[in-house]
């Protein structure tokens, strides 16, 4: 079999009581996911998930579903998803197609504020918002993960790019790049 | 001189600078003014225009005299305020605008040229003859003309962009801001309060005032540490709001370093906010205005109410002979400020000759003027006598080493213009105050006019409450703090008539003279006056000068003031440097760049990149034996024709469409009919559009009946995808589809050339049949290839060869490459880089970036066979505009040179033999030239007349610009194979 590489392949740089910790999220599958007209009630059936309908990630397991546009979604972390979803979505394949940057840490929502344009309060962006939107001139989906902490998701031919716009952001806080 | 005690300087921290090269000290709490003021230091620059000498006005930002020159080397920084910098050990200041130095200055003469110098001056002097402006006017102008300069290098400093959010803003820290703040913060909303001072206070720092019955900075400390305390407040020290923008959105600018000798760790020198506020509160308070008379910018006038704040707030006394110049009570304070600090008064003048004996009775020991002037004033760098006219006309000399002149003052009113609300004028306190501010902020405190300490508290925290209400908050109203609302009547003053020049705009040398002048000429509208003069044009905007000279504008066409009405303010409030604004964008952060999965596997095969619009693409990949780039061009190219070469072709637009009228969708978007295409099959297809010009070419995959693959140009892949999303969600949004960008999902790989099928069966799994029956061109499958891994496999050609494109996911793509370079090594495989590519396209005649320039017709590209006559689609019906399908048409041929050896070059024209080289007889020009190493001469492509009937004929490809000119054939656009046998086999 052939070797995975990931868009950015950091070197950590692990720093104790880092005010924001970075890493590449790695997925074993990415997808876009689409409900038929009407169809997203069924969908979220088969998926056993309440199906976002406006910018918002949803916890589907280790998997993570982000709304994206009406009836499509962003699907990462589910690699049977076409199976599971059967004929109640269409699935198109995405493998390595997003490049997706946890921040985590105290000042992880300071360093974002650097980069993008949202009200990033607990009170407007609690876990499981999700906003598009820009981050350095580069298109990203942002959320507060149902876990705890941001991500922030780019095409992958920008991570490089994106990488170092966050890393600015970071560096005044304290940063700790990890593996 | 620095008084011995009180002020808020911290007297244990000496502080070392220098000014022109002299040695200076002063303290921790200093600004450049101060300590230069505590130090004697009266003339700090020279004047614009008539390089007058200057000195300090005023003590705040809207200082318009004291520009000077700060720090070293790529630091330096041109035309900062010395009232705003904070002193630091070490600070560098050298003055402005002067030549050989500040003492003697050459350029100085310009005074004696005054006459000619006037408004309007440009105008009316460099108007003839027009030749010499260029040339000898402007230079001359700059040179004399002008402020700071600007560093030669690169700044050295970071700067960072930054968002904010919160209900409340609260623009000024002053007793208006402070209140506000506070009866906004304790409602629970999230509250910034920003003020441009390092210290927040406002006029609490500067004035000898009271609140519950002790000083009143003291009350403002207590109110910032409950602010500080409060986890949804962020205090911005340092930080001036210098814009307002729609649904507010406030711009400021946070000086995070300008008060260190270099950056902190993190490097940041300045920071500029996008503050996004559900409210905001103005209480930026009011700047004392000047009195235009005789002299009246010579360095020791002064704004009365900034001497108050150096001698208060820095224990700086700026003179110890003063006289007092005022148009209002508020002089009167000034005058009691410096008597008690030791000075002594020469003379109080009060323009009105009735003055309350509440306030007279403060300097009852005092020479007093009523209803006196200042006529004039004499010295030389510095001021050495008062002219003073009393009430019945006899003239006083009164020596003085300080004039300070309280004129009244205005409202900070520039935010509310900045959405297009004109400042009204208000009877009651002779100033303007804000109009119809932006929706979302309401002034409070002295900028809306409510000019008392009681009634600036009042008025903020009643603001400050409504605010933090009207963004869904709710709290007690603040219970107000004991403040007396101390003498503050006024009569509107401006202008004393006199023989010498009355400045008005001190920033620009705009004189009282120009204004009048400007009238007579018939520039009666304030905003004609201000243009022709250049009134409040400067970098501060007018912030002492406009109001001034609006009152005399209005004395000199016989109106009021109100009946003149006033000009507008824009962003930025105060000067922002642009570096504040870029952010993290300088440099190679410049703007985002895109890579490929296969971006280190070709730098490490020793490619070089080329930007093709975001993204980076290998151009070519040299051999250590390869003296220049046509080396490897050309021996990448004959690979390809001999033998295999693999090319990187992720950057290629890449669209999925999914769902049971995807078809539909295609067959409206393409010339061609797309519904009938097999799945497993692959169209060349191409895109108009609406104005029936050629959009974009590419292919279309059919993967299976209701899912298709499709390329774009690399360029055009955004614009496609935004058309086809229109197409479906605004033309038929009722079609089942959906539209995907997969372009990062694969990176995609051209396999070209005779033996690319056995390079292809050295990586493919058993069991698929990639033989010319069993995989013909324009086919497409899935597949699996290196033992499993799943990949896509196109029989596509661009180079004219046989040809595969294979896309594998992105993270495999590396992987991918190097077992494909293992399998074709004994073929003979190498990778080629773009140049190659453009090299094999020219040679084929395939359109492509040149030859798509939004100016083509699928006819003019020879594409006229695709446009489908069984269906409709996007451009069908403008694509036969009569202007789009005339004979003589520039349409795309090749060229060939007639002496095989000559050169050829992009862009030239193309024109017919022995006629004058002219745009009459201009048939065309040149989209794309090559070197081909196939044919062993250079070739190229052309859009000509009429061109197709001209096969054959010679003309000339001539080049002004580059001065060459070249007769040329011109012949079919397809150079090599042009059965297209080769990529069939």
């Amino acid at each position: 079999m052939l070797e995975l590489l990931s868009p950015l392949a950091v070197t950590p740089r692990p720093l104790p009581d880092a005010g924001v910790r970075l890493s590449e999220c790695r997925f074993p599958a990415m997808a876009a996911l689409n409900a038929p007209p009407g169809g997203t009630a069924a969908l979220g059936h088969a998926l056993y998930v309440a199906m976002p309908e406006r910018p918002a990630c949803v916890a589907m397991g280790q998997a993570r579903i982000l709304w994206t546009a009406p009836e499509s979604w962003l699907v990462l972390g589910a690699p049977d998803l076409a199976a599971r979803a059967g004929p109640t979505g269409r699935v198109t394949v995405l493998d390595g197609a997003r490049c997706v940057i946890a921040l985590e840490g105290r000042a992880a929502a300071t360093a974002l504020s650097r980069l993008v344009p949202i009200d990033l309060h607990p009170r407007s962006f609690g876990p499981g918002s999700a906003a598009a939107t820009l981050a350095a001139h580069i298109p990203v989906l942002l959320w507060a993960d149902p876990a705890g902490g941001f991500r922030l998701a780019c095409y992958r031919s920008f991570a490089r790019s994106l990488w170092e716009a966050v890393e600015a952001a970071a560096a005044p806080h304290g940063l700790s790049v990890e593996g | 001189m620095r008084l011995s005690q009180g002020g808020l300087i911290d007297r244990e921290t000496r502080l070392r600078f220098t000014f022109d090269g002299a040695e200076y000290h002063g303290h921790a709490g200093d600004t450049l003014a101060s300590a230069l003021i505590a130090n004697g230091v009266k003339l700090v620059g020279r004047s614009f225009k008539y390089h007058r000498p200057r000195g300090i006005w005023g003590a705040g930002s809207e200082e318009p005299n004291a520009l000077v020159e700060l720090r070293g080397g790529t630091r330096r920084e041109p035309n900062t305020r010395a009232t705003v910098a904070e002193l630091y050990d070490g600070l560098e200041a050298r003055s402005q605008n002067r030549w050989p130095s500040l003492n003697f200055d050459v350029m100085a003469v310009n005074q004696l040229a005054a006459p000619i110098l006037g408004a309007g001056f440009y105008y009316k002097t460099f108007m003839w003859p027009a030749s010499f402006w260029e040339k000898l006017y402007e230079p001359l102008i700059r040179r004399a003309a002008g402020l700071g300069r600007a560093p030669e290098g690169p700044d050295p400093d970071h700067y960072e962009r930054a968002n904010l959010f919160c209900e409340v803003l609260v623009i000024g820290a002053g007793p208006a801001g402070l209140a506000a703040a506070l009866a906004a913060a304790r409602t629970g909303a999230r509250v910034v309060l920003a003020d441009e001072d390092a210290v927040l206070g406002g006029r609490l720092l500067a004035d000898r005032q009271e609140i519950d019955g002790a000083p009143a900075r003291l009350w403002a400390q207590k109110v910032l540490a409950e602010l500080a305390s409060m986890p949804e407040v962020t205090l911005l020290p340092r930080t001036t709001i210098f814009g307002v923008f729609d649904h507010g959105t406030y711009a400021a600018l946070e000086r995070v370093a300008d008060h260190l000798a270099e950056p902190g760790a993190d490097g940041i020198r300045q920071r500029a906010w996008t503050i996004q506020a559900k409210r905001a509160v103005l209480a930026a308070g009011a700047v004392e205005r000047p009195i235009a008379f005789s002299g009246n910018d010579r360095p020791g006038v002064m704004s009365a109410a900034a001497i108050r704040a150096y001698v208060n707030r820095y224990a700086a006394l700026p003179g110890r002979k003063p006289v007092i110049f005022t148009a209002g009570d508020d002089g009167w304070r000034t005058a009691a400020d410096l008597r008690d600090a030791g000075a002594e008064i020469a003379a109080i003048v009060d323009v009105r000759a009735e003055v309350p004996a509440a306030v007279t009775v403060l300097l009852k020991d005092v020479r007093q003027v009523l209803g006196g002037r200042v006529a004039g004033t004499e010295g030389a760098k510095a001021l050495r006598e008062v002219k003073i006219l009393d009430a019945k006309g006899n003239m006083l000399n009164l020596p003085a080493d300080l004039l300070a002149v309280a004129g009244g003052w205005n409202p900070t009113v520039n935010l509310t213009s900045h959405q297009g609300g004109r400042p009204v004028w208000n009877d009651a306190i002779h100033a303007f105050t804000p109009g119809q501010p932006p929706p979302g902020l309401t002034a409070a405190g002295a900028a809306a006019g409510r000019m008392t300490l009681a009634a600036c508290l009042a008025s903020g925290a009643e603001e400050g409450l409504r605010a933090a209400r009207e963004a869904g908050f709710d709290g007690q109203a603040l219970t107000l703090p004991r403040a007396d609302d101390e003498p503050a009547s006024l009569t509107p003053f401006f202008y004393v008539p006199g023989a010498k020049k009355a400045f008005v705009d001190f920033q620009h040398d705009v004189t009282a003279d120009d204004i009048a002048l400007a009238a007579r000429e018939g520039f009666r509208s304030v905003e004609h006056t201000k243009r022709y003069t250049t009134l409040g044009m400067a970098t501060d905007q007018g912030k002492t000068a406009n109001v001034v000279g609006l009152a005399i504008l209005a004395e000199a066409t016989g109106r009021t003031i109100p009946e003149t009405g006033t000009t507008m303010f824009r962003p930025p409030y105060t000067p922002v440097a642009i570096g504040a604004l870029t952010g993290h964008h300088a440099g190679r952060a410049f703007k985002p760049v895109r890579r490929t999965p296969l971006h280190e596997w070709a730098a490490a095969r020793g490619a070089s990149f080329v930007e093709v619009g975001p993204w980076m693409r290998a151009e070519w990949y040299a051999l250590p034996s390869e003296k220049g780039w046509r080396d490897s061009v050309d021996r990448e190219v004959m690979n390809v024709r001999n033998a295999a070469g693999m090319c990187d072709v992720s950057t290629l637009g890449k669209i999925e469409v999914v769902g049971p009228d995807a078809a539909a969708l295609l067959d409206l978007a393409y010339t061609g009919m797309l519904s009938t295409l097999a799945v497993g099959r692959i169209r060349y297809g191409v895109m108009l559009r609406e104005d029936g010009f050629v959009m974009d070419d590419g292919t279309c995959a059919r993967l299976a009946a209701d899912r298709f693959f499709l390329t774009t140009t690399t360029a055009n892949a955004g614009p496609v995808m935004q058309h086809l999303e229109f197409l479906h969600q605004v033309l038929h949004p009722e079609w089942d589809l959906a539209l995907h960008s997969v372009t990062d999902a694969w990176a995609q790989i051209s396999l070209a050339g005779p033996r690319s099928r056995e390079v292809l069966a050295g990586v493919i799994d058993p069991g698929f049949d990639i033989s010319n029956a069993g995989f013909p061109h324009m086919s497409v499958a899935e597949v699996t290839v290196c033992g499993g891994a799943p990949a896509r496999l196109y029989r596509l050609s661009f180079s004219g060869e046989l040809a595969f494109e294979i896309g594998i996911p992105s993270d495999l793509g590396a992987a991918f490459a190097d077992r494909l370079m293992m399998a074709g090594a004994a073929h003979g495989l190498a990778p080629y880089g773009t140049e190659a590519l453009g090299v094999l396209r020219i040679e084929k005649g395939h359109p492509a970036g040149g030859e798509l320039n939004g100016q083509t017709t699928a006819r003019d590209l020879g594409l006229g066979g695709m446009l489908s006559k069984k269906k409709d689609y996007i451009g069908r019906v403008l694509a036969e505009r009569p202007a789009l399908t005339d004979p003589a048409r520039q349409v795309l041929v090749g060229i060939r040179p007639v002496d095989r050896a000559a050169t050829l070059r992009a862009g030239a024209h193309i024109l017919p033999i022995g006629v004058e080289a002219d745009t009459a007889n201009d048939l065309g020009h040149v989209t794309a030239v090559t070197y081909s190493p196939s044919l062993g001469h250079m070739i190229g492509l052309a859009l000509v007349s009429g061109g197709r009937d001209r096969i054959g004929e010679r003309v000339r490809a001539h080049d002004p610009v580059r001065g060459a000119d070249v007769e040329v054939e011109l012949c079919q656009q397809v150079f090599l194979d042009p059965e297209g046998e080769r990529p069939r086999a």
